[in-house]
């Protein structure tokens, strides 16, 4: 490796972290999105526990809330991967499980709007 | 004239690379703790193909192996396979500009290439699922795609060293 190799890596590294540090949020996520095939089907609360249930491509994907968290408990894929991701809080986070073609979001701008009223 | 012996030579390179993109995807620790993340060692022989044969060889042979891997396992035109075909275009014009600057040595073109593979797949991702929030993905991909970057890049470095005086010899 070389001067240019290691300039290289702390390039892309430094633009990496200033990205991140622009990005960090912390807003709390109010409001979840459930997107199928590009379409929402679904619109969740995150201040309430419960277990929602989701027609995917393969077969019923299970949701479950908890404490403002969201987490995929069920569902059918070879890999499972978004059953594996676990819980997810973070606002700029999501769960994508692309063999169902489900993408769960957050969106806090419906709520916002009703804080500034 | 169709020059048999650079044919051949491919042929077994591409052979390799799908090995190696088989044996990749039985590494599945990898994939449990971060969703998305190969260690991707085939590249390296993309890498050694645009240093030792040229941009023309390096990017009919990734297209090829992204059409085998996809037969093979994802399944053609499904959403991995256009991932890793759009990735795979991507780097492959990456890491040629980036040794034909010869500013780096094959470690940081190696780097290149991978980052840029992580990020023309995400890019593929969003456009598929209609949403930007995937970038996000990228904070700890792109320093994964750093680190595998720099094992393919030593890799291919010291294959490199070995073969030199046999490609040498027969021009590029």
């Amino acid at each position: 490796m070389n001067k240019y190799d290691f300039l290289l890596i702390i390039t892309v590294l430094t633009v990496l972290a200033l990205c991140f540090i622009n990005q960090l949020n912390t807003e709390k996520p109010l409001l979840a999105k459930v997107f199928y095939d590009n379409k929402e089907v679904l619109e969740i609360d995150l201040s309430k526990d419960d277990i929602y249930k989701v027609k995917g491509y393969l077969g019923d994907v299970t949701i479950e809330v908890l404490d403002n968290k969201i987490r995929v408990i069920d569902e059918t894929s070879n890999r499972n991967l978004c059953s594996k991701q676990g819980f997810v809080d973070n606002i700029n986070e999501s769960i994508i499980c692309l063999p169902n073609k489900i993408v769960i979001e957050f969106d806090n701008e419906e709520k916002l709007d009703g804080v500034v009223k | 004239m169709i020059d048999y012996k650079k044919q051949i030579r491919l042929s077994i390179l591409l052979a390799l690379m799908i090995i190696l993109t088989l044996l990749d995807s039985y590494f599945q620790i990898f994939t449990i703790f971060i969703p998305g993340f190969k260690l991707g060692i085939a590249n390296f022989i993309i890498l050694f193909v645009i240093y030792t044969s040229g941009l023309k060889d390096a990017l009919v042979l990734s297209i090829l192996k992204v059409i085998v891997v996809g037969i093979l396992f994802s399944g053609l035109f499904s959403a991995a396979f256009m991932m890793s075909l759009t990735g795979g275009i991507l780097s492959t014009l990456i890491m040629y500009s980036a040794f034909k600057i010869k500013l780096f040595t094959p470690v940081g073109v190696s780097i290149c290439g991978s980052v840029t593979f992580q990020v023309g797949q995400i890019l593929v991702l969003s456009l598929l699922l209609n949403t930007d929030k995937v970038f996000y993905m990228l904070y700890y991909l792109i320093p994964l795609a750093i680190l595998s970057g720099i094992i393919t890049g030593f890799i291919c470095k010291k294959i490199l060293d070995e073969t030199n005086y046999i490609y040498r010899k027969e021009g590029t």
